[in-house]
């Protein structure tokens, strides 16, 4: 009985530690800047990291499913450069450039999971290759360009208030990240990724299909990571085939950090949000306290590698 | 079924690639020229080959490029298959020159001249360099022409500046250090605050400025040596919930920007954007003659061994923009304007 | 070994054993899963560090002993799970870490000629330079025995080592330990299968629920007194009775190939248990894959009450009416890091779902039903299924495989690594099972269990059937026979 409950202190503590380390972030912040918990800066840090939750929530999905995805950041490339060009070479009306661009990228993602199961290989593999040519993708379509010069109504998405004060792109991920939370916490089809990602053998034998499932993981990615394009390119006002590349390590961080599993199977959605945040309260908090880039990234090794010790506290344990 | 699909992809896309490489294969009366690049990414650098190319395709040479992807390995790589193929010269330009000495020797032994661009290596016969220190203080000048114009009744070193720096690179370092010097080159301004970045694209140029507007937003005039953090800031201005809609008192100067910085400079006289600046190595136009200029020269001897050419200055801003758009070269304002 | 406890936050895993070991000997070491074998053994190995207690060790006392101690003394362990090097060669696998040869750089032939030595004593022709990878499991035992030849070993701890090898690989294993003890080497045998030890052991020591029972000369008892050491009572009748089954046929697969099978049919009678006997590589998984639909087959048919089905996947088989308890319990029955519930309803959740939203109250009462059903003991449904003992882990993945509401059970190996306390609620289910209707096709490497069980036998030879035989017909012999494809 005893240990049980120290398991299950364990397991709270785990389930917590996110959320402290954000709390403790937060009181260091504000206690050093007193700026820090003005409403704009706090604004600052939700719209400056709508994307990086989105993609975050994208890469849990794939990761629940069993696989990883290497290639995100060109991913958003290809789509960012896409809806730009269209709006601002071709003139295409917003409402479908923006649909074009995220169908493209569930296209990419779905690529993705088809050969993966084609080729039977890692998904970090193929990631790695379709990676190379999403790259190439994206400097076609670029033409190594940045567009800029972008209708209004566009920009309104990434960077407009409702009511002259709530960001409409927090929203969308809001939304989003409500959508994502309900789907893969309370549906049947939720339930099925887990299992897949979990033991696919299990999940064969138990007769899931496996394979669709994890394509359809990679579709799904590929939306939210279309959306977060979008987004970004409408937050920044232009895009190249640099936009949003990298961003895919950010989102495997923020996963890893918040205890979703490599091998698949294991994940919360609130708590891969969280660690996306500590991540982005880190950034801004260290810009506000004037911490140079050099110390910026001892810091922040330092609370990776402190987050991984409370979220891994429990396994240790044992 | 699927698999045999793959492979004849592949297969189809690798005979491709062959076929333009056979291709692009110089032929035997023609002098030719390959250019080693430091990589390929972004507006300048292809741009940057690709006009090369057609400027020694003009003067009758064969010319091709290859992808440095920024790695010295690579670039070896490139280096010594250029050598194989019999170039008559390879221009460089090295990411890492220290690491290319053995190389460029050889090259020079097997009768090839080599050019060295940008990135000094310890033997070449021609050497073209910006400099980067010049470059960095070429852009302070010009933001210091702009601060002492626009504030002219301001008290002396009273208008605020903060440096946007990028310092993960040795040419981000010496670029940054030379910016924060911008109180010996302006009388009104005052230096205020350096923000050192991670990256340097546009968002992170935007988050950065987002940030800084928290803690420091009387700043008027925005340095960087980065052309994706000087847009980021800008961006941050013209955007649709930016707390400033007159941009008249803010100025944004950068170095090496793409022509859509030239676009948004152009924005800027009407009062539509801050960004109001930037240096150039020379555009790519420019710097593409100057490369095809010491290309001849070394072959045909009328550049000596060993000469060091420096790199012109272009500056684009309110008076020369439409020029340089129209061109992609300034030809009427120069160095000497400043001094 | 001495008053060795070793305990664990709340848990005495080990709680005062005392065992001594002689020169020379074998000594088989027995207890239900959970007894404390392995803790025991790891004590000695030094895997683990003992709470408190002593080893004596050719009489030099330790408190306790590191791993490297513990194989300088002499002390090698053949685990269950084999730890090897698996893409180096044989030879390399047994000199590993070895400082003996004479100069830094190996030589090869001159090794592979000392292991081709080292194996022979063994009358083993496993070739030197063959990679472990490649090797079958009893091999590779012999690999790790050789390996603690060659390192002058005193003490051989074998973990559980015939539970994943063929009848005749075991009966060379026996030739090897005994060859072992002519060495004067002491063995420690662990085995969950009580009748070999008769066959090889001098002695045997009892542990339960950590404690130390007993130390009994083999010869002065029996399976049953055994038994009765283990799980501290009588075990009345280890096979339940069953009804016999009906005549009429629900499954009937006629000339059914595919997956390393070949031409096989049979009938499957409602309320039946049907066993299939074979050894290991026979194909009798195989064949329940093809009938799942977790395998392709190639030629034949399959016909569920009368109407012919060709399932492409386990979710038509499931469709189908047909359920499957895999041979693995770990990697293929359960999600192991799954709670209880979670566990149950995966097989059939859609039908738990309300416009695609779980209903969580339908799952858990589900969950409930099954726990009462199956008797799973737990103090809750959300605990993790790793949490669980193996028998009830059991009765998880037999819960959810009914969830999906079957007509025919495969039970594949349903008792496998279950204690015998444990084995006998299994086979009380699979009776009531057959009681209510189902029908049950069994796939078992226990002899006994098959025979116990079984109210019909297939026997399988490499991928053929070889016999069929009925219960009057039944004998250990007649079906070592068929599946060695003597007959």
């Amino acid at each position: 009985m005893d240990a049980k409950a120290k398991v299950k202190r364990g397991e709270l503590f785990s389930t917590l530690s996110m959320p402290v380390l954000l709390v403790i972030l937060i009181v260091f912040f504000s206690i050093m800047s007193p700026r820090f918990l003005s409403p704009l800066n706090l604004t600052n840090i939700l719209v400056q990291n709508v994307h990086v939750a989105i993609v975050a929530a994208a890469v849990m999905i794939i990761m629940i499913s069993g696989g990883c995805d290497l290639s995100i950041g060109y991913q958003m490339s290809v789509a960012a450069v896409l809806v730009t060009k269209m709006l601002s070479v071709y003139n295409v009306p917003v409402f479908i450039a923006v649909i074009a661009g995220i169908a493209l990228c569930s296209l990419l993602g779905t690529f993705n999971g088809i050969m993966a199961i084609k080729l039977k290989s890692n998904t970090m593999i193929v990631t790695l290759a379709t990676m190379s040519v999403f790259q190439g993708i994206s400097y076609l379509i670029s033409e190594s360009k940045t567009y800029h010069n972008l209708p209004n109504s566009f920009m309104y998405i990434g960077q407009g208030r409702i009511g002259g004060w709530l960001p409409i792109n927090v929203v969308i991920m809001v939304v989003l990240i409500l959508i994502v939370g309900f789907v893969m916490g309370c549906t049947g089809i939720g339930r099925k990724v887990y299992a897949a990602g979990d033991s696919p053998e299990a999940a064969r034998l138990a007769g899931l299909p496996v394979a669709k499932i994890k394509v359809l993981s990679f579709t799904c990615a590929g939306i939210l990571v279309g959306i977060a394009a979008v987004l970004l390119a409408s937050r920044s006002g232009s895009a190249d085939s640099g936009t949003g590349v990298g961003i895919e390590f950010t989102g495997i961080t923020a996963c890893v950090l918040s205890g979703v599993a490599l091998k698949g199977g294991e994940g919360t959605l609130w708590k891969v949000i969280v660690a996306a945040f500590v991540l982005g309260v880190l950034s801004n908090g260290m810009q506000l306290i004037n911490l140079g880039t050099y110390p910026q990234y001892i810091a922040k090794g330092v609370i990776m590698l402190l987050s991984l010790y409370l979220t891994n506290r429990n396994a240790q344990g044992m | 079924m699927m698999k045999r699909t793959v492979a004849m992809l592949i297969a189809a896309g690798m005979t491709a690639t062959a076929l333009f490489g056979t291709t692009a294969a110089y032929a035997e009366e023609k002098k030719s020229v390959g250019f080693v690049t430091f990589g390929l990414g972004g507006d300048f650098f292809q741009n940057l080959a690709d006009t090369f190319v057609e400027k020694m395709n003009e003067e009758g040479w064969d010319a091709q490029y290859a992808d440095g992807e920024f790695n010295p390995t690579t670039q070896i790589e490139a280096m010594e298959n250029y050598v194989a193929m019999g170039m008559d010269e390879i221009v460089l330009w090295s990411v890492a020159p220290e690491a290319m000495d053995t190389v460029v020797a050889d090259a020079r032994k097997a009768g090839v001249k080599v050019i060295a661009f940008v990135a000094p290596t310890s033997e070449y016969d021609t050497l073209m360099v910006a400099d980067n220190a010049e470059l960095a203080d070429s852009c302070a000048k010009l933001a210091a022409k702009w601060i002492d114009e626009t504030f002219a009744d301001a008290e002396d070193h009273s208008v605020p500046v903060a440096v946007f720096s990028c310092r993960t690179a040795e040419t981000g370092v010496i670029q940054a250090d030379e910016l924060l010097k911008i109180e010996e080159f302006s009388d009104k301004a005052k230096f205020e605050i350096e923000v050192e970045c991670p990256d340097e694209d546009l968002n992170t140029g935007l988050s950065k400025m987002e940030n800084l507007y928290i803690t420091n937003p009387d700043i008027k005039v925005f340095l960087s040596a980065h052309n994706g953090l000087g847009l980021g800031i800008n961006s941050y201005f013209t955007g649709i919930s930016s707390p400033v809609k007159d941009y008249s008192d803010l100025g944004i100067f950068t170095i090496n920007g793409d022509i859509a910085a030239a676009e948004i400079i152009k924005k800027s006289v009407d009062g539509e954007a801050p960004l109001r600046g930037m240096v150039l190595t020379g555009s790519v136009d420019e710097t593409a003659n100057e490369l095809r200029d010491a290309i001849i020269g070394t072959q045909d001897g009328t550049i000596e061994e060993g000469t060091v050419i420096n790199a012109k200055t272009t500056f684009v801003f309110a008076d020369t923009v439409d020029e340089y758009l129209e061109t992609g070269a300034v030809t009427t304002v120069t160095d000497a304007d400043f001094e | 070994m001495k008053h060795i406890t070793k305990d664990y936050p709340g848990v005495k895993a080990l709680d005062d054993v005392s065992i001594s070991f002689e020169k020379g000997e074998v000594h088989a070491l027995v207890g239900e899963n959970g007894a404390g074998k392995s803790t025991f053994i790891k004590t000695i190995s030094g895997a683990i560090t003992p709470t408190s207690g002593t080893i004596t060790f050719e009489g030099k006392e330790y408190s306790s002993l590191t791993p490297h101690e513990a194989i300088e003394l002499g002390i090698a362990v053949v685990y269950q799970e084999l730890i090897q090097f698996e893409a180096m060669s044989v030879a390399d696998n047994i000199f590993m870490g070895i400082d003996s040869e004479s100069s830094m750089v190996i030589n090869k032939a001159e090794r592979n000629a000392k292991a081709r030595e080292v194996l022979a004593q063994f009358d083993s022709d496993i070739d030197p330079a063959a990679l472990v990878r490649d090797l079958s499991i009893a091999n590779r035992q012999i690999i790790e025995l050789a390996k603690a030849m060659v390192r002058n070993a005193k003490v051989v701890i074998m973990d559980e080592p015939t539970a994943a090898i063929t009848v005749q690989e075991q009966k060379r294993l026996y030739e090897v330990v005994r060859n072992l003890k002519a060495k004067e080497v002491t063995v420690i045998y662990i085995s969950h299968r009580l009748e070999e030890l008769f066959e090889i052991c001098d002695r045997v020591s009892v542990l339960r629920d950590g404690q130390y029972i007993t130390t009994v000369d083999i010869h002065d008892t029996d399976r049953q007194g055994l038994i009765r050491y283990m799980v501290g009572r009588e075990l009345t009748s280890t096979y339940p009775e069953k009804k016999p089954a009906g005549t009429e046929v629900v499954l009937e697969a006629e000339h059914l190939s595919g997956n390393g099978v070949e031409d096989i049919s049979f009938k499957l009678h409602k309320g039946e248990i049907l066993g299939f006997a074979g050894l290991v590589g026979a194909g009798r998984t195989e064949l329940m894959h093809l009938l799942y639909g977790a395998a392709k087959k190639t030629s034949g048919t399959v016909k569920i009450n009368g109407r012919e089905v060709a399932p492409r996947n386990p979710g038509e088989g499931m469709k189908a009416g047909i359920g499957l308890i895999p041979e693995d319990r770990k990697f293929q029955g359960c999600f192991i890091d799954k709670p209880i519930f979670w566990n149950i309803s995966i097989s059939n959740i859609m039908e738990l779902c309300r416009s695609g939203v779980i209903d969580r109250k339908a799952e858990m009462k589900q969950a409930q039903d099954y726990r009462e059903k199956l008797r799973i003991k737990t103090p809750d449904l959300v605990q993790k299924a790793s949490g669980l003992s193996g028998g009830n882990q059991q009765k998880v993945v037999i819960a959810k495989s009914l969830a999906a509401l079957p007509d025919i059970l495969i039970f594949d190996e349903p008792t496998r690594g279950i204690d015998i306390g444990a084995r006998h609620e299994i086979y009380l289910l699979m009776n009531e099972l057959a009681e209510q209707g189902k029908s049950i096709l069994m796939v078992s490497s226990d002899m006994e269990e098959l025979l116990g069980m079984s109210e019909r036998l297939i026997v399988l030879h490499e991928g053929h059937k070889t016999g069929e035989l009925e219960r009057p017909e039944f004998s250990q012999e007649k079906v070592l026979t068929l599946a060695s494809g003597i007959a």
